[in-house]
C-alpha cells in the first residue's frame, strides 16, 4: 500500500545539502523555532496539567484549583503540543543529513519528554494521596490504551490494512488516554466508587 | 469503608474544606473518604484520629464488621 498517510515518507531519504544554496541553516532554524515553541507550549501545558508552579516547590492553590477543573483542555492541549510541530518537522528532516539530522530530529522530542518527566515529578511530589491515586489510575488507563492501540495498529500495518503512522503519535494517544482515564474516574465517582 | 467523619465534622461545624485544610489534603479527598469511595492510608487515618482525638476504630468501621452492623 502506498500513498497513505505518511506511507510514502517512511524511511526518509535524506537529501545531501548543497552548500551553494546556503539552505542548510533554514531547517536548523526551523527546528530551533519548533523546539522553542514546543518548550513554551509544553511548559504552559505542564503547569496546567499538573498544577506545578514553576517558581515554587509546591503548586499554588489557585493553580491546583484551576488544574482540577481543566479537563479535558489539559489532555487536548497535550495532544496538540505534539501534533502541531510534527508537520513542520517533516520539511526540515528532508533537508538535513548526517549526525546533525539525528540531533535536529530529536530536538523537538525533548520538550515532550520533559512533559513526562514533569508528570513523574508531580506524582512523586503530590502529597494528597487521593489525587495521586486518581492520576495514577488515569496514567495507567492512558498507558494501557496507548499500548493496545499501538500493538493492534502495528499488526494491521503488517497486513497492509492501515497506513503507516509515525511512532510519536503514541504520545498523542497517551494524552487522549488521559482524557479517557479522567472520564473513567468521573464515572467511578458518580457510581460511588473510588 | 464506613466511617463517622461526616458526623464528627458536623459536630464541630466544619465544612469539608475546613477539615481538608486541617488535614492538609484536598477537599476532594475528604469528600471521597466521607462517602466511603476512598480508604485513607494508615498515616492519614492516624492524622484524622489525632485531629478528632479519637482512636481509628472510633472513626472507621472495620470492613469485617460492617455486616454485623
Amino acid at each position: 500500500m502506498t500513498g497513505g498517510f505518511g506511507r510514502g515518507k517512511a524511511g526518509h531519504q535524506f537529501r545531501p545539502i548543497d552548500p551553494a544554496t546556503c539552505t542548510q541553516f533554514r531547517p536548523c532554524f526551523s527546528n530551533v523555532i519548533v523546539f522553542v515553541r514546543l518548550a513554551a507550549v509544553s511548559g504552559f501545558q505542564f503547569s496546567l496539567n499538573t498544577g506545578f508552579h514553576v517558581t515554587a516547590r509546591r503548586p499554588a492553590a489557585s493553580w491546583v484549583k484551576m488544574n482540577r477543573s481543566t479537563f479535558p483542555s489539559g489532555e487536548l492541549s497535550g495532544g496538540a503540543t505534539v501534533i502541531g510541530p510534527a508537520y513542520e518537522l517533516e520539511e526540515a528532516m528532508n533537508l538535513l543529513s548526517g549526525p546533525i539530522a539525528y540531533v535536529a530530529a530529536v530536538l523537538p522530542a525533548l520538550p515532550i519528554i520533559g512533559i513526562f518527566v514533569v508528570i513523574g515529578r508531580y506524582l512523586v511530589e503530590e502529597t494528597d494521596e487521593y489525587l495521586r491515586d486518581q492520576f495514577v489510575r488515569k496514567a495507567l488507563i492512558a498507558s494501557g490504551f496507548t499500548l493496545s492501540v499501538a500493538t493492534a495498529w502495528g499488526f494491521l500495518e503488517n497486513f497492509d490494512l492501515v497506513p503507516h503512522v509515525y511512532a510519536y503519535y503514541a504520545a498523542i494517544l497517551w494524552f487522549a488516554g488521559l482524557g479517557l482515564g479522567a472520564c473513567f474516574n468521573k464515572f467511578q465517582s458518580a457510581r460511588g466508587e473510588a | 469503608m464506613k466511617n463517622r467523619l461526616k458526623v464528627l465534622r458536623a459536630e464541630r461545624d466544619w465544612s469539608q474544606g475546613d477539615l481538608a485544610d486541617r488535614l492538609e489534603v484536598s477537599r476532594q479527598s475528604v469528600n471521597a473518604i466521607e462517602t466511603g469511595r476512598y480508604d485513607p492510608s494508615l498515616p492519614l487515618a492516624f492524622k484524622i484520629a489525632e485531629l478528632f482525638e479519637l482512636s481509628i476504630e472510633q472513626i472507621f468501621t472495620s470492613p469485617s464488621k460492617e455486616n454485623d452492623q
